[in-house]
């Protein structure tokens, strides 16, 4: 079983690639790329809410910090996602996982319910980022175009970083 | 258990809450247009804010500005009644003499003071009596018909009884110069009344004026009462006719209280005939 020390690793590594991204891969204005809530929602159960909120707080400013972002942008997006990680979890993985404090995967809860519940984090850090960046000024046909084709691009990332960041599929 | 899932509710809103703003204010303090679009929203929640704290406000007043209102409503109303007052001085000075003769009838203007229309048997005050000349007898007329017959005076006021009035009859005629009956309220309508014994062979026309007719020691003859409409045949031999009259009778405020100064020796001699 992977350790905390390493889950910490990997989360500054794939923060570090969420930054690259961010500063490097432009890929129009439609399209966002993100890992942060399928970070965010990777943080072992262990932790608890408060402090998951603080992480995420910390990682979305250090985001927008490094990046030529709106600074705060992706920390308000991310905020919302950590308050609902136990909920999201609690829904669509099970009461179990969150009273065991025991870890997900995708290969002990099923390639579905995980891409369900990277959905929903990623639907939620998405309206609030694309709400927060529109400021009123774009149209709404705009932002909905833009909001599904981000989410269908981060699903596959939000995938990669579960993969990645949950223990048992990695042995 | 649950007291402390409740606080552990509170303690992670409160956390997000802070951790929002921070986040907003930062991103509030290095975007122009963020803070632009931020300061229209809270413009806009403030003055939404505002504006129900001030509808409360204005709710718990209500009390004070509806006592402000009864005070400005009685002071109009003062107003009212004295400019009303100097209208009454001045109708009354327009009619040289305040009260005047033309052959056997003396006219005497007069204001209602009182008035009852919602019974059957309705009466009015007027607020002249004795001392202006008023006697028991006399008609009360408008220039829209006959209204009345005084009943009582005193010093000051005068009590009439008004024509709409179970039993109380006017002598009318149709036209200038047509058939006469008598005519009374038809006790119901606020503005008709029934003309009466109308015989069978005379013509009429439904809209025909009717008038006083003269054949009485009240009301002069000539004043215009009211327009014929249906008609129908009582007992085989007369008519009776629904008249609209043209006094509106919830709005009568001045009269004329005619009185026929050849009254008492009219009736003197009818006394002596019988």
């Amino acid at each position: 079983m992977r350790t905390g020390q390493n889950f910490f690793i990997l989360y500054l590594l794939l923060l570090i690639c969420q930054i690259a991204i961010c500063n490097y891969a432009a890929l129009g204005p439609y399209l966002m790329l993100t890992l942060l809530p399928a970070m965010v929602i990777c943080i072992p159960l262990t932790i608890s809410t408060p402090a998951c909120m603080l992480i995420a707080f910390a990682s979305g400013l250090a985001v927008d910090w490094l990046s030529e972002g709106l600074i705060g942008i992706n920390a308000a997006s991310l905020i919302p996602v950590a308050a609902l990680r136990s909920t999201f979890i609690r829904i669509f993985l099970g009461e179990d996982i969150i009273n065991r404090k025991d870890s997900f995967s995708v290969r002990r809860n099923g390639a579905g319910k995980i891409s369900i519940v990277m959905a929903a984090t990623t639907s939620v850090f998405l309206l609030v980022y694309i709400f927060l960046d529109g400021a009123g000024t774009r149209p709404f046909w705009f932002c909905t175009a833009r909001f599904f084709a981000s989410l269908a691009a981060n699903m596959i990332l939000a995938m990669l970083v579960t993969d990645i960041l949950t223990p048992d599929d990695r042995r | 258990m649950r007291r402390g899932n409740f606080i552990g509710t509170l303690i992670n809103a409160a956390i997000f809450i802070l951790l929002e703003i921070a986040a907003l204010s930062m991103l509030n303090h290095n975007s122009q247009l963020q803070r632009v679009w931020f300061s229209r929203g809270t413009h806009a929640f403030m003055g939404a804010v505002w504006g129900g704290t001030q509808s409360i406000k204005d709710y718990f007043s209500l009390r004070k500005a509806n006592e402000a209102l009864a005070q400005e409503n009685f002071e109009l109303r003062t107003r009212l009644a004295r400019f009303e007052l100097q209208e009454e001085e001045i109708w009354e000075d327009s009619i040289p003499g305040a009260a005047k003769t033309a052959g056997d009838f003396r006219f005497i203007p007069a204001s209602i003071v009182k008035i009852s229309n919602n019974t059957q048997h309705n009466y009015m005050i007027i607020g002249k009596g004795s001392d202006d000349g008023i006697t028991v007898g006399s008609g009360v007329i408008t220039g829209k018909g006959a209204v009345g017959i005084v009943d009582a005076v005193s010093d000051n006021y005068s009590y009439a009884r008004s024509f709409r009035n179970f039993g109380m009859s006017i002598s009318a005629r149709i036209g200038q110069s047509g058939s006469v009956g008598p005519m009374e309220w038809d006790g119901r309508s606020r503005d008709r009344a029934i003309l009466k014994e109308i015989p069978h062979h005379v013509e009429f026309h439904e809209g025909d004026t009717i008038y006083t007719s003269g054949y009485s020691s009240i009301f002069p003859p000539d004043i215009p009462l009211g327009t014929l409409g249906h008609s129908k045949v009582v007992n085989g031999a007369t008519f009776e006719i629904s008249v609209d009259l043209f006094e509106d009778f919830g709005a009568i405020r001045h009269v004329t209280v005619v009185d026929n100064m050849g009254k008492e020796e009219m009736n003197r001699l009818e006394e002596e005939q019988r």
